[in-house]
């Protein structure tokens, strides 16, 4: 048996080959988003919806414009990025600092459990009042709002996949007299990486959340408290373009995080989502 | 021509070796006393069907597995846990998958604190050994089953142990594959003088391989007959038009209730 290159560029062909450009699913996608859309902007010119339960795409199209084209709009968006991002890295981290050291000892596991489940129970999101209560109205307390609630994603997925190595490999470690550093870092954790990229990747649209529930409570700046403000003045068509807006950036994130997944996950199964 | 390289030392001893397991309150024998030498250089199989206790008894000269009684010797030491001496063949490949076929064969250098650029060497003369030369930066979902089953037999001789305990290694591959990988693995242990511990439920296998074919009962895993094999070595598949192999088989067969009586 030689190894051919050949081989490879057959395989490489095969997958080339069950990827077209566009999927007949998607092309479906997009004629399904359009005729939607299509019906609303009807719908509300014929005056079916009133322009403030629902307004049409059109104006939500040119107030999403004005938003983005305004200087305002900045300083509060990166307010909101600063304490998205501050609070996925800092609550991603100690995830999976927590994570693998709660996995390291079976005795500290058990001893830790009841805390994790019971902290785990309370909804986070009631925290944010206690946070701004803390911090301040400032971006602190939505970075620690956000970290509450990205860290569990993560440190749940840090935990399950530290514990997903099979039994085989862990005899062929022990086989080979492996300490337990080389256990760790040649086996457990790389056999963990995908499920904490899984949890890092609900952290993300998590810490999202978590910064502008923060500033729904109480906040001086932030996308939060832009769409507080726009939809007490009844632009509501400004409301809905900031959603869209958010909408967009969530997805980015959420893109940015899967290409990273790709890059460093490459021998895992990817599902295409997108 | 009869070359069977076997000196007279006995390198592994198991002497009244006792295993049970507890579940719940309840003790469940799965070995009871198994006596066995095994000379240097000696290929030797253990032969039962499934529940004899085959695999636990390869995982206790392994080390990997602690006896209840009895005593278990490699030379003149107690095993008391893994040994370096002592190379462990799985019947999953257990490759890793985010390494490539190289950096698989080097996981056990690297783990033995080993000189990696010397051991480099070492992954093209194995490779060529198993089969596999160019495959070196090849990632596991690359290679078919059988090409995994042999990266695991080289990443086994890396550090060039003594003995090779195979926990059925090749069972789950097709019957082709399987008969191919059986002949490179008897090339390897005549030319490199191992001494072998087969588990498998194959008959045919068990007798075209070894000098010794341990036959084992269940409730609980006992020997039934220590049988040796008196075909000369090397053998190719020739052997199987013997009358003596099909004697072996038959007689084995017999032993463990196959067929109509």
């Amino acid at each position: 048996m030689k190894a051919t290159t050949e081989n490879r560029v057959i395989i490489n062909q095969e997958k080339r080959a069950a990827k077209p450009f566009l999927k007949k699913e998607t092309v479906l996608s997009i004629v399904i988003l359009v005729v939607l859309l299509g019906l609303w902007e009807l719908l509300s010119r014929i005056g079916v919806f009133h322009e403030l339960i629902l307004p049409a795409p059109s104006l939500v199209a040119v107030a999403t414009w004005e938003l983005l084209t305004s200087s305002f709009f900045y300083i509060h968006f990166g307010v909101t990025m600063y304490e998205t991002i501050a609070g996925f890295l800092i609550g991603g981290f100690l995830a999976i600092i927590l994570g693998i050291v709660v996995s390291s000892n079976a005795m500290l596991y058990k001893v830790l459990n009841p805390f994790i489940v019971v902290f785990q129970a309370v909804p986070k999101i009631a925290l944010a009042p206690i946070f701004v209560t803390w911090f301040g109205f400032g971006p602190s307390a939505k970075v620690v709002m956000a970290v509450a609630i990205c860290f569990f994603p993560t440190f749940v997925n840090t935990v399950v996949g530290l514990k997903s190595v099979d039994e085989e490999s862990r005899l062929l470690f022990q086989s080979m007299v492996a300490k337990k550093k080389d256990v760790f870092f040649k086996l457990s954790l790389p056999t963990a990486m995908p499920n904490i990229f899984a949890g890092l990747k609900s952290s993300l649209t998590f810490a999202l959340i978590g910064a502008i529930v923060g500033e729904f409570v109480g906040a001086n700046e932030g996308m939060g408290l832009l769409l507080d403000t726009f939809n007490f003045q009844l632009e509501m068509a400004k409301v809905y373009a900031l959603i869209v807006i958010l909408s967009v950036v969530g997805l980015l994130l959420y893109l940015i995080i899967e290409w990273l997944d790709r890059k460093l996950i490459f021998w895992g199964d990817h599902d295409n989502i997108i | 021509m009869s070359t069977t390289v076997q000196s007279t030392t006995v390198q592994v001893k198991l002497e009244g070796v006792y295993k049970s397991f507890s579940k719940g309150n309840r003790q469940n024998q799965v070995l009871r006393d198994i006596n066995l030498k095994i000379k240097k250089g000696e290929f030797i199989s253990l032969l039962g069907p499934s529940g004899c206790g085959k695999s636990t008894l390869l995982k206790m000269i392994g080390g990997l597995l602690d006896s209840t009684g009895g005593q278990l010797m490699v030379g003149n030491e107690t095993i008391s846990g893994p040994r370096k001496e002592i190379g462990f063949m799985f019947q999953k490949a257990v490759l890793l998958p985010w390494r490539t076929v190289e950096q698989n064969l080097l996981l056990p250098v690297e783990i033995a604190g080993g000189n990696i650029a010397a051991a480099k060497a070492r992954i093209y003369e194995l490779l060529e050994l198993v089969g596999l030369k160019g495959y070196e930066s090849y990632y596991t979902k690359e290679l078919s089953g059988g090409m995994q089953q042999r990266i695991s037999l080289a990443r086994t001789l890396m550090n060039d142990p003594d003995i090779l305990l195979l926990d059925e290694p090749f069972g789950a591959l097709d019957e082709f594959t399987r008969e191919n990988l059986n002949f490179s693995l008897m090339d390897i242990a005549e030319k490199s003088e191992k001494t072998v511990i087969l588990v498998t439920h194959n008959i045919n296998e068990a007798v075209l391989m070894s000098d010794r074919v341990i036959i084992m009962g269940i409730n609980p895993g006992h020997v039934l007959e220590d049988l040796t094999i008196e075909i000369p070595k090397p053998r190719t598949d020739q052997v199987m038009a013997l009358t003596q192999y099909s004697e072996y088989v038959l007689h084995i067969r017999h032993l463990l209730g196959v067929g109509r009586a």
